[in-house]
């Protein structure tokens, strides 16, 4: 049951590959074909022109798209995506993984802290529903559910950023510091990391305080509560072993699903904010046209999806006895 | 005489339906005795599990206790008590076995680390604790090892069935209320259950309330039983006494009425007409539009509960005259 | 559903009045907004971020246009092109998902494969690409690209209420009467997933807006006329307007603008949500 999972996520990795393959070659004015018509008009040979589109995209022009093919699979297995356009014979893996660190960084942290306050949040307004902290959060949490984070971030930015000056508006530190393990680093790195983390989490939290309280307010109406209590366990105890875990359970697919989500989000937070993460190189790429950089961002990220959902599946089984595989396909 | 371990008094207990208050449960007194097992018959919607929740205090939301008391020998009258209060009695002098369409247990903890919290909820040696369990789950022919390593889901309804006894039973409370235990199993594991409670009853002091609506289940157990309709207590006598010589005509036509096929009819073959609805009671004796004795007094009073011997009562105006057409009913 | 029944509805909550309120009077502004200002918004270089006055409510933007004039113009767009994607991701959603859950066997895995991929893939950066790739010009296809983004979710949804639906006694008595598959699909199913299908293509329409606001934002589609998601773009961009306190109000604009649609939407599918299952607004 296992190999099947892994089996369907490798489809998958194959149909990622080949999809960013064909964005590339086949659409109208494809970026490699346009690339080596504006080297010939530079006049360049065609010889060297194709080798430079060659080793920029991984793709060999004069030969048949199958074989073109199969080498750019060969290539993007070992990680070799071809060299950046933006920033010249620096390959696309080294550009990825000095982008990665930032973004895991900021994104890790405001996916945890979103579902702590919405968990706790949502919680507390499960246990009481209809007062004053419900009434409050649920409409609330329904309206910034799902508002996009270049809006949280763009306002941010201003208040906090322009107007208050509080904090700092943009990159991942400040360019008065050098970095190297010292205190005023530090400081200075989480004090550039508060406002894209808080765009995140502002536009995150509602969806998990939202799933949390109907998850708990089904469970609360559930058996094996009235069960507990009739054994003498008391409340604060019947919460903590029974409630919490039990609602916690069906958001755990969502929480993994939701890293890949956050990933491709960081696009928008990243860019405002100049912050030189994933989502920042993406959209420089996109602006510089740079296609290799942008085929194997895409790949490296769908990938990292991919991964994550199948090591979701099969966690989720560990987690809930009553599941097994079978049933979790 | 053996000593009295519970005593109901009066206790009155209504329910919020949309804006309406109904009453459930309405003036009933009773009293269990050490080591003895009182059944407790009515149709459905006759109060008699609202009973049981009352006494547990786990009435749900809507349901209330208006007035009465609920005392128990150790610890006094329980009625008024606060959750955490009651969280230390419930399990250890007081405990509950569930009717078994839906587990009572955690479904994401093995059965094993349930015994603990509840051993650990009462401030029991965990490994005493577990020990007693092993050998009241052999005791129920079941295989200690086996069961304490599974997850409920795991085994069976007559399994868990019998793990809720052995549950409630634990920590050797004075009372144990029975709701409806066999009712959701199926005839194999109806036996193998009542089998159980029969060689348990012999083997303790505790109390047994059991709650059921077919006669014939708790007629071989027990030594009292108790006759509810439409939230009243209408009679209570020794087993035996009750069915040779009925007091009440509903207890009459009760006993000597086969139950329909189906077994969620409520109609019972013999008594024309339904329960009335709680909302919406007739006047005077509850039982009088379906009573074939019925007088013109049935219908504006009441009648009072009349206390024929020690364990013996009925609430009907005309127990004395009709005692021996009841007999030949 | 009964038009009587929404009314009765939506007064019971000033909430969901308030919701039924905004939607219309977005719709509206779309349809008017544009014909205000049959010759553009005209610009004065000596009014460069004017703060409110009575000729410029919300005061101006850097080369002195109105903002609100900007916001009234931009909706047509905006708007068109969310109604346009909600649209077609219905359509799609609807077809395969009621395929998928109604045909089941090699239809319903192949079809599900499918969904689960988009799904998986991230979705903006295949949004972001994809608009790199192939320009963009119009509202359709504008809508078409949105659409590959939200119709994986739409298809998952819609066969699992299938799924659910195939279940019912009424449904069985139809496949015994021989009836066709496409006329139980169609003409059984179908009417009865209304009310879901009515509210999702609400909520699609907000995640298009934002979908297709950040695009602009990013500056990857060409732009062809003012909309909100431009002007966020120039705050940044040309204008600098981000890190200048006195554009508040142009920058501020077209979030507010975003953020009242949603409020909106969740008070108004609220009041759909207590019309369909009444019972589940009690207690």
């Amino acid at each position: 049951m296992i190999w099947r999972r892994v089996g369907l996520a490798l489809v998958m990795i194959w149909m990622t590959v080949t999809a960013t393959f064909f964005i590339v070659r086949l659409m109208p004015g494809n970026p490699a074909t346009f690339e080596l018509h504006v080297l010939l008009k530079r006049g360049v040979s065609y010889n060297m022109a194709l080798q430079h589109v060659k080793t920029l995209y991984g793709i060999n022009l004069h030969q048949s798209l199958l074989v073109q093919y199969l080498q750019y699979v060969g290539n993007a297995l070992h990680g070799n995506f071809g060299d950046s356009i933006l920033y010249p014979d620096i390959p696309v893996i080294h550009l990825i993984g000095k982008a990665l660190p930032w973004t895991v960084f900021t994104v890790g942290t405001a996916l945890l802290t979103s579902f702590l306050i919405g968990v706790s949040l949502g919680t507390v307004a499960a246990y009481r529903r209809h007062g004053w902290l419900d009434r409050l959060l649920t409409p609330l949490a329904a309206i910034l559910n799902g508002v996009p984070n270049y809006l949280t971030g763009t306002i941010l930015l201003f208040v906090f950023g322009v107007v208050l000056g509080w904090l700092p508006q943009n990159g991942p530190y400040s360019a008065a510091i050098t970095p190297n393990v010292s205190l005023a680093f530090l400081i200075s790195v989480l004090r550039h990391a508060i406002l894209p983390i808080g765009a995140y989490v502002i536009s995150q939290w509602g969806s998990w305080f939202l799933l949390m309280k109907s998850s708990t307010v089904s469970t609360l109406g559930t058996e094996f509560i009235v069960g507990a209590r009739s054994y003498g366990i008391a409340s604060s105890v019947v919460m903590r072993e029974y409630v919490a875990p039990n609602s916690m359970l069906p958001l755990f697919t969502n929480l993994v699903l939701s890293i890949g989500f956050m990933f491709g989000g960081s696009v928008f937070v990243e860019t405002i904010f100049s912050y030189p993460g994933i989502g920042y190189l993406f959209s420089s790429s996109v602006s510089g046209r740079d296609y290799p950089l942008m085929q194997g961002l895409f790949a490296v990220l769908t990938v990292a999806v991919i991964i994550s959902n199948l090591v979701a599946d099969l966690l989720y089984v560990k987690l809930d006895p009553r599941i097994s595989l079978e049933d979790a396909a | 005489m053996t000593t009295t371990i519970l005593q109901v008094e009066n206790l009155v207990v209504e329910f919020k339906v949309n804006q309406d208050r109904v009453r459930a449960v309405d003036d009933v007194s009773l009293e269990l005795r050490a080591g003895e097992l009182v059944g407790l018959v009515g149709e459905s919607g006759s109060g008699k599990s609202t009973l049981a929740y009352a006494m547990m205090n786990l009435l749900p939301r809507q349901g209330r206790l208006v007035s009465g008391k609920i005392a128990l020998a150790t610890v006094g009258d329980i009625s008024r008590w606060s959750e955490p209060d009651m969280s230390r009695v419930r399990g250890n002098r007081i405990s509950m076995v569930f009717q078994a369409t839906q587990s009572t247990f955690n479904p994401i903890r093995t059965l094993e680390s349930q015994f603990k919290l509840l051993f650990r909820a009462h401030g029991i040696n965990v490994q005493e604790g577990l020990i007693k369990a092993r050998r009241l789950l052999q005791r129920t022919q079941l295989d200690p090892q086996r069961i304490l390593t599974s997850y409920p889901h795991q085994l069976s309804g007559g399994m868990r069935q019998r793990v809720g006894i052995v549950f409630a039973m634990v920590l050797e409370p004075d009372v144990i209320l029975l709701d409806e235990p066999t009712t959701a199993l199926d005839v194999l594991s109806q036996r193998v259950v009542l089998d159980l409670i029969r060689d348990l009853r012999s083997q303790t002091d505790a109390a047994m309330l059991f709650i059921t609506h077919d006669f014939s289940v708790v007629s071989n157990l027990s030594q009292r039983i108790g006759v509810m309709y439409a939230g009243k207590l209408v009679e209570l006598a020794p087993t035996e006494r009750l069915y040779r010589f009925p007091q009440h005509p509903y207890t009459a036509l009760l006993t000597r009425a086969v139950p329909s096929i189906s077994q969620k009819h409520t109609e019972l073959v013999g008594i024309p007409g339904q329960p009335p609805h709680l909302s919406d009671l007739p006047p005077g004796c509850r039982f009088s539009p379906r009573c074939p004795y019925v007088q013109e007094r049935c219908r504006e009073r009441t009648p009072p509960w009349s206390k024929i011997s020690a364990d013996q009562g009925v609430a009907c105006f005309r127990w004395s005259e009709l005692g021996e057409e009841l007999a030949n009913v | 559903m009964k038009i009587e029944t929404l009314w009765i509805t939506l007064r019971k909550r000033p909430s969901y009045m308030l919701g039924a309120v905004i939607l219309l009077g977005f719709a509206v502004m779309a349809i008017v907004g544009p014909m205000l200002y049959p010759h553009g918004i005209p610009s004065n270089p000596n009014e460069l971020y004017a703060p409110p006055s009575w000729q410029h409510p919300l005061g101006t933007d850097y080369a002195g246009r109105g903002v609100l004039a900007q916001i009234l113009v931009g909706s047509r767009y905006v708007l068109e092109v969310a109604a346009l994607a909600a649209l077609f991701t219905m359509v799609v959603g609807v077809v395969l998902g009621l395929l998928s859950g109604y045909l089941g066997g090699v239809v319903d895995v192949v079809l599900m494969r499918l969904t689960d991929f988009i799904l998986t893939v991230p979705s903006y950066p295949l949004l972001i690409i994809i608009a790199s790739v192939v320009s963009i010009s119009g509202p359709v296809p504008m809508a078409l690209l949105l659409t590959l983004n939200s119709w994986g979710g739409m298809a998952r949804a819609i066969r699992s209420q299938v799924l659910s639906l195939k279940q019912q006694d009424y449904i069985e008595a139809a496949r015994s009467l021989e009836l066709g598959p496409a006329h139980i699909a169609f003409r059984e199913i179908l009417p009865m997933m209304m009310p879901y299908i009515l509210m999702h293509l609400i909520l699609a329409v907000t995640s298009a807006v934002y979908g297709e606001v950040g695009l602009f934002f990013l500056g990857i589609v060409p732009i062809q006329s003012t909309n909100w998601g431009v002007m966020l773009n120039f705050a940044y961009s040309e204008a600098g307007a981000i890190y200048s306190t006195s554009s508040v109000f142009y920058l501020m604009a077209p979030l507010a603008a975003i953020i009242l649609l949603q409020m909106g939407a969740v008070n108004f599918t609220n009041a759909l949500d207590e019309v369909f299952n009444p019972q589940l607004r009690e207690g």
